[in-house]
Formats: C-alpha cells, structure tokens, sequence
C-alpha cells in the first residue's frame, strides 16, 4: 500500500526540515509505503533552496497558488502516481505526524476522509484562541445543519482520504479556505467521514494565514463557500 | 437633452470605438472580447441619434431628464460587460492554476528523469 504525505509549503524556511525528520520518525507496517512530497508554493525565502540542498523529493510551483492550489497539487501528484492513501500536513510542525498511523487504520477501516481533530479529546493542549474556537464552532454548527453531520474541527488541515477521494480532489478543489469547503462537498456527496484525536502544537514559526479582519471576511466567505458547497453538491449514486 | 450634449456624447462614442478598432487591428485585444465594447458603442450612439424615441422613452420611464436615461442606460451595459469579465477571469484564474500545477509535476518529473540517466 502506498501512502503519500502531502506538505504544503509558503515560506516554511524555519521548520520545513524537522517536519521532514518527524516524518521520518514514523513507524508504520512494512507492508506499507510512506513517501512525502513538499509542495513549494513559490515560496519567496530560502524554502526551495533548502528543498534544493536536503534532496527533498519536492514540487516547486512556478507561481504562488493558495493553499488550495499547492494542495491539489499534491492530489495530481497522488493520482498520476497511483497512490492509495495522501495525507494533507502543514509545513509548519503544527501537526504532530507521530498520528499518521492511526489514520491510516481509520481509512483500512472504511472510511474515506479521516480528520485529524483538536476538539474530540484532550489530547491536544494546543486550542487556539477563543475568538478563533467560537468562529470554528459557529462553522461546525453551520456544517451539521447543512450536512446533518457533527464534525467538532472543520478547519484542520491535518486530513487523510482514500484513492476515491484522491481522484475527486485531483480534480476538484477550492483555491482559497479548501478545508471546510471540502467537508461539506465529501459528506453531501454520502462519503464516510471520521474525526480522530491528535495532539496539534503550537506554531513556533511562520504566521497563521488568517489574522484580525481577515478572521471576519473568513469567516463571511467560508459560510458562503459552506452553503454553496451544500446546494451544489449532487449526492453520489452508490 | 441638449443637441451640444449629444455630439458631445457621440464624439466621445466614436472616439472610442476608433480606438477598439485600433486595438484588434494592433492585435491588443481578442476580437471576441471586442465585440460586446463595439455593442456598447453602437448601442450609446443609436440611442443618441435616435432623439423623438429618447424623449418618448424617457417619460415612459419616468425619468427626470433625457441625458439621465442615457447614462442610466449605460451604467447597466456596463454592469453587464464588467459581469461577464469577472466570469472571464475566474476561467481563465482556473486554467492558470491547472496549467501551473501540471507545469511544476512535469518539471518534477524532467527533473527525476534527468537524475536516472
């Protein structure tokens, strides 16, 4: 089985490199194959020179996509390569990867995205700040009146999905905010979506990409995007 | 509406479609994008020619003045050429990412393929 994690990175200089350690830290079955691919994201710091020099197997953009686009990146990439499992981790060591084994267990058991979670359990010590916990909380609720489903940590972008889904977000993707865009689109279209615990630090490096006013555009944009995503997406014919 | 306004209105208009014409000629713009401007242009100057049909359109309306109507008229052109632009670029926004994504798998790709041999 193959499993491919996929790292974005905008000017992730500081701690792209340990996050490829942890990486290599993780212990998984033999039977499976745990490769990483680093997408640059027209970085403009020393992020593809250090790429460059570590021989990271990486995907340098020409141009600055968004998240969303360095992201899909990583699916085509999946795709093309015939990939069973990608991962979705930041660049930014927020994402404690010793987790990764556990969601690949969630995703052998059947389900087709499994969502690294903050808010299921205390294991995380790490929360964000409360402003930021009411505006995840207002698009929870949002999303379980839409999709009828409680998903506590919709804007984690620590995730992993099957091969089904890879195909679907190779070709399908939001550019801006993907990640409960996304959710929204995978539960209408009756796909299995699970939410496991894992312990998320703190940003040591780099800053959030959403701060003061912009949390309130976010947040008007990402209720839009919800909505949309909810009256667009056509249920699958199983 | 005054006749002066109205030259006024037409010169500019024509003005303008020149500079259109211009333009494809020079290859600047695609001839289809032209063509909803050279719309606009022909549109402005047969409402401006048309003076008994404007009055008459104006009180139907009920618009203060003839010139109102005119302006009101190509505000919503406007609106509309500006509309169907934003739904260029969004296309063409989408092309643009997919072409870059494709682009930076097969330099990846060159890249690997350079290194086995």
């Amino acid at each position: 089985m193959k499993v491919l994690l996929i790292i974005p990175a905008y000017n992730e200089e500081k701690s792209i490199l340990s996050v490829i350690e942890n990486i290599k830290k993780i212990k998984v079955d033999e039977s499976i194959k745990l490769d990483y691919v680093v997408i640059n994201d027209g970085s403009t710091d020393k992020t593809k020179e250090i790429c460059l020099e570590n021989k990271l197997n990486f995907i340098d953009l020409p141009c600055n996509l968004g998240i969303g686009g360095a992201v899909q990146t990583g699916y085509k990439y999946a795709y093309y390569k015939d990939y069973d499992i990608a991962f979705q981790i930041d660049g930014d060591n927020q994402h404690d990867v010793s987790y990764v084994p556990k969601l690949i267990e969630a995703i052998n058991a059947g389900n087709d995205l499994v969502i690294g979670s903050r808010f299921v359990s205390e294991l995380s010590e790490f929360k964000s700040s409360f402003l930021r916990r009411v505006g995840i909380n207002l698009l929870s609720f949002l999303i379980k009146v839409c999709t009828h489903q409680k998903v506590y940590d919709v804007t984690s972008g620590y995730r992993a999905c099957n091969k089904t889904l890879i195909k679907y977000f190779a070709f399908n993707y939001p550019i801006d905010y993907p990640e409960p865009d996304t959710l929204v689109q995978v539960i209408k279209k009756g796909k299995k979506v699970m939410e496991i615990p894992v312990k998320m630090n703190e940003r040591k490096t780099g800053k959030s990409s959403i701060n003061g006013l912009k949390s309130i555009y976010y947040m008007i944009k990402v209720s839009f995007a919800i909505i949309i995503a909810d009256i667009s997406t056509k249920k699958e014919n199983k | 509406m005054s006749i002066r306004l109205i030259i006024l209105l037409i010169v500019l208009s024509i003005i303008f479609a020149i500079n259109i014409f211009h333009n494809i000629f020079k290859r600047k713009i695609s001839l289809q994008y032209s063509l909803m401007w050279f719309v606009y242009v022909i549109l402005i100057i047969i409402v401006l020619m048309s003076l008994p049909i404007l009055n008459y359109i104006t009180k139907f309306f009920g618009f203060e003045l003839t010139s109102n109507m005119v302006f009101f008229f190509g505000f919503i052109i406007l609106l509309i050429i500006s509309f169907t632009l934003t739904k260029i670029i969004s296309t063409l926004k989408e092309k643009v990412t997919i072409l870059t994504q494709e682009v930076a798998i097969l330099k990846k790709e060159i890249n690997n393929y350079d290194k086995n041999n």
